[in-house]
């Protein structure tokens, strides 16, 4: 039976007349298993990006074909699985017929085989793949069901609206993690197919890399055992939520998924769980109650299946001891920090590209300035692509004269990865 | 560091004492009207609650019954109960006496509404059923969320005063179940209405009745019903007990005597029953009873 514990990290005290409430929730999910009966039901789908630009290089498609067959050879027997191909179209490559089908040596064989001879040509209209997933998806309800998305380009033969309706009907129904290849997909584009449909997104810079990332990608999905997981917040009367975000593995507000649960409580879809632990910060705020006074001001747990399985307290008191509310608590500075990061990072990008270098700076010097707090040296190495870091601790940088695109999307890309750590010299 | 705290505004609460509450009075002595509440013989807690006051010629009676499936049911009938019958106490004689009834439920939701509880077992928000009946010297007015029952009787009429808000009542309205069959069926216990967080939206019954002749009113919960259901059954009941005894007819040894007739049959539930004695203005009897305190 999968194990999940709940843990609440925060500086409860607040000071006279305080009203805001922050915490962190780590959620932690052990011995991850499918429940008695057999392993848990998975549902897979590899979508391809077959346009016409998938040629420039070459070695695109080629390198393409390779890790679709590297994330089919990570397909564990039983499960269902089916290939997309994609251009302004989108067509099922394996098995074909509306169906998935069930893996093993045979049809594995068999999908590689297939996407072995897959030739690109014409638009793209991601949309169109993500329908065709939805319908191959909706024969297998009770599955974890997931896709890895592939693409090299913009969605140019579909309008973001049309986009959007897809996104929205398709919300719920599976996760998509998104990969782009190459410097001619948009960022932006991608971050918001993987954040509606629960999925992540990143940037694979040369198509050499792509075979290792798919098959870590689909290990990892083969690790999920627990299904359509919700966190469950309770707020007293009165109270209002500020937010609710997740902040390790990605950054991710999940405020508008909220769905009400009762008067007092709401859930927040997280996807499904195999062994891992995730931390999400809460922002709560309640009415001031006295010195001296305490109380409950949010509650989460961990639901699953309608099952509560863990819960933690969210506690508020109210002192005139200064060293006691003027202490931050270090789980809750991270959190804040790497938001204030995928933000400030975000923003600098876009003012790099719009050639406004004014606002580049002073967005990508603060950027530094978290990176530098939060400790995070992959965070500085990534600034470092399109800054120089004179003196990250103050937030000196200048931008570089001459910046890559593929640096800048990784940046931006990378801006929503956080590595769980506490402050240096803590 | 408090780890018990209020499921509705998260104030910590303080340790509570489980058993029987300390100092309720368990039976009331009013002159024209008594009554008593008794845990009965299955039950290991009394979740009823009673309130009966006279003042002059006005009597007022409040009964409530702690919804066994939601936390804190005896805290719920013991407030509904004491803010209800406060008001109804309180408001005038001369006042519109259905304006009095809907005021005092509403006081009596708000004071529910007011209890600190703690979500445990699976356990609703505290909640209870209400009935109130109030005797102004003219006639009686009666208010009803659930299924505690209000029923008159006269030498000539037996009648019962309200309609059960309850699973068995929507059934036989329905036409579905015959009322025998209904209450035999293993949801006839359930109510459709309450005071409570959760309670059905809704006005509730009030019904105004002039007494032609002097009678009786008495007020009870089903675990005395359940084993007297029909009006002309319940005033039987009550004939029999008067008549059992030569000087058991004042209101409380009446009332007593009902509660003794639910042990008898089992005693299942907690059984609540109040009586109040009424002298209908210009009855013929009126002299005679009150100062004998016994029908004829």
């Amino acid at each position: 039976m999968t194990n999940f514990s709940a843990e609440t990290y925060q500086n409860s005290f607040l000071p006279v007349g305080g009203t805001e409430v922050n915490a962190v929730v780590r959620i932690s999910a052990s011995n991850a298993q499918a429940p008695p009966g057999g392993a848990a039901p998975a549902a897979e789908l590899i979508l391809i990006d077959v346009s016409g630009s998938m040629h420039y290089p070459r070695s695109k498609i080629r390198e393409a074909r390779a890790a679709a067959a590297a994330a089919i050879d990570c397909i564990r027997d039983g499960a269902y699985f089916g290939i997309v191909a994609g251009n302004t179209e989108a067509s099922e490559v394996f098995p074909g017929n509306g169906e998935l089908a069930a893996a093993s040596d045979a049809t594995r064989r068999e999908a590689k085989r297939r996407v072995d001879a897959l030739k690109a040509g014409g638009g793209t209209a991601i949309g169109q793949w993500l329908q065709c997933a939805d319908r191959l998806f909706a024969a297998h309800a009770g599955a974890i069901r997931h896709a890895i998305l592939l693409t090299d380009g913009q969605n140019a033969d579909e309008t973001p609206e049309e986009l959007d309706a897809t996104l929205s009907a398709c919300a719920g129904n599976f996760q998509c993690d998104c990969r782009g290849v190459g410097a001619d997909w948009q960022v932006s584009e991608l971050r918001e197919i993987s954040s509606t449909l629960m999925g992540d997104v990143a940037l694979i810079r040369e198509p050499e890399q792509m075979a290792d990332d798919f098959a870590a990608l689909m290990q990892r999905a083969m690790g999920r055992a627990v299904n359509d997981v919700a966190l469950r917040l309770w707020t007293p009367q009165g109270a209002t939520i500020r937010f609710v975000k997740q902040v390790t593995p990605d950054t991710e507000d999940l405020s508008d998924r909220r769905v009400a649960a009762g008067n007092l409580e709401g859930d927040y879809a997280t996807g499904a769980w195999g062994d891992e632990s995730r931390d999400y910060h809460v922002c709560i705020e309640v009415p001031a109650r006295d010195v001296g006074e305490q109380m409950l001001a949010g509650r989460v747990k961990l639901v699953v299946d309608r099952e509560v399985l863990s819960e933690t307290k969210i506690l508020a008191e109210w002192t005139e001891d200064e060293r006691l509310s003027t202490v931050l608590n270090p789980q809750v500075v991270q959190a804040s920090g790497y938001h204030d990061y995928a933000q400030v990072a975000q923003e600098g990008v876009s003012a790099l590209r719009d050639g406004d270098l004014d606002t580049a700076t002073t967005k990508l010097a603060k950027a530094a300035q978290l990176a530098h707090a939060l400790g995070d040296q992959d965070k500085l190495r990534e600034l470092g692509l399109v800054v120089d870091i004179v003196d990250a601790a103050t937030g000196q940088v200048r931008p570089k004269s001459k910046i890559d695109e593929l640096d800048m999307m990784e940046v931006d890309a990378g801006s929503t990865k956080t590595v769980r750590r506490t402050r240096p010299g803590s | 560091v408090s780890d018990r705290f209020c499921e509705a505004c998260g104030a910590p609460l303080a340790p509570v004492a489980d058993g029987e509450s300390v100092g309720e009075r368990r039976e009331i002595d009013a002159g024209f009207a008594g009554g008593l509440t008794n845990t009965g013989l299955v039950k290991s807690r009394n979740q009823d609650a009673l309130y009966l006051q006279v003042e002059g010629d006005v009597a007022v009676t409040v009964v409530c019954d702690g919804v066994s499936s939601s936390a804190g049911a005896d805290a719920a009938a013991r407030v509904a109960c004491a803010a209800a019958g406060r008001s109804l106490s309180a408001s005038a004689a001369t006042g519109n006496p259905e304006q009095a009834m809907r005021a005092a439920i509403a006081v009596a939701q708000r004071a529910v509404l007011g209890i600190p509880w703690e979500r445990s077992g699976g356990l609703a928000a505290p909640s209870c059923t209400f009935i109130a009946a109030r005797w102004d010297g003219k006639e009686v007015t009666v208010g009803s969320l659930g299924d505690s029952r209000a029923y008159w009787i006269d030498e000539e009429v037996a009648l019962r005063l309200t309609d059960d808000d309850s699973w068995v009542r929507e059934q036989v309205d329905a036409g579905a179940m015959s009322e025998v069959e209904a209450e035999a069926h293993p949801n006839a216990h359930q109510i459709t209405r309450w005071l409570g967080a959760d309670a059905p939206p809704g006005p509730p019954d009030i019904t105004t009745f002039a007494p032609q002749r002097s009678g009786r009113l008495v007020v009870c919960t089903d675990g005395l019903w359940n084993y007297v259901s029909g009006a002309d059954a319940f005033a039987s009941l009550v004939r029999a007990v008067e008549d059992a005894s030569s000087d058991a007819t004042a209101p409380l040894p009446v009332a007593r005597a009902l509660v003794d007739h639910a042990l008898a049959n089992g005693g299942h539930d907690n059984i609540t029953v109040a009586v109040i004695d009424i002298a209908a203005p210009g009855d013929a009897h009126r002299d005679e009873r009150t100062t004998e305190g016994k029908r004829t």
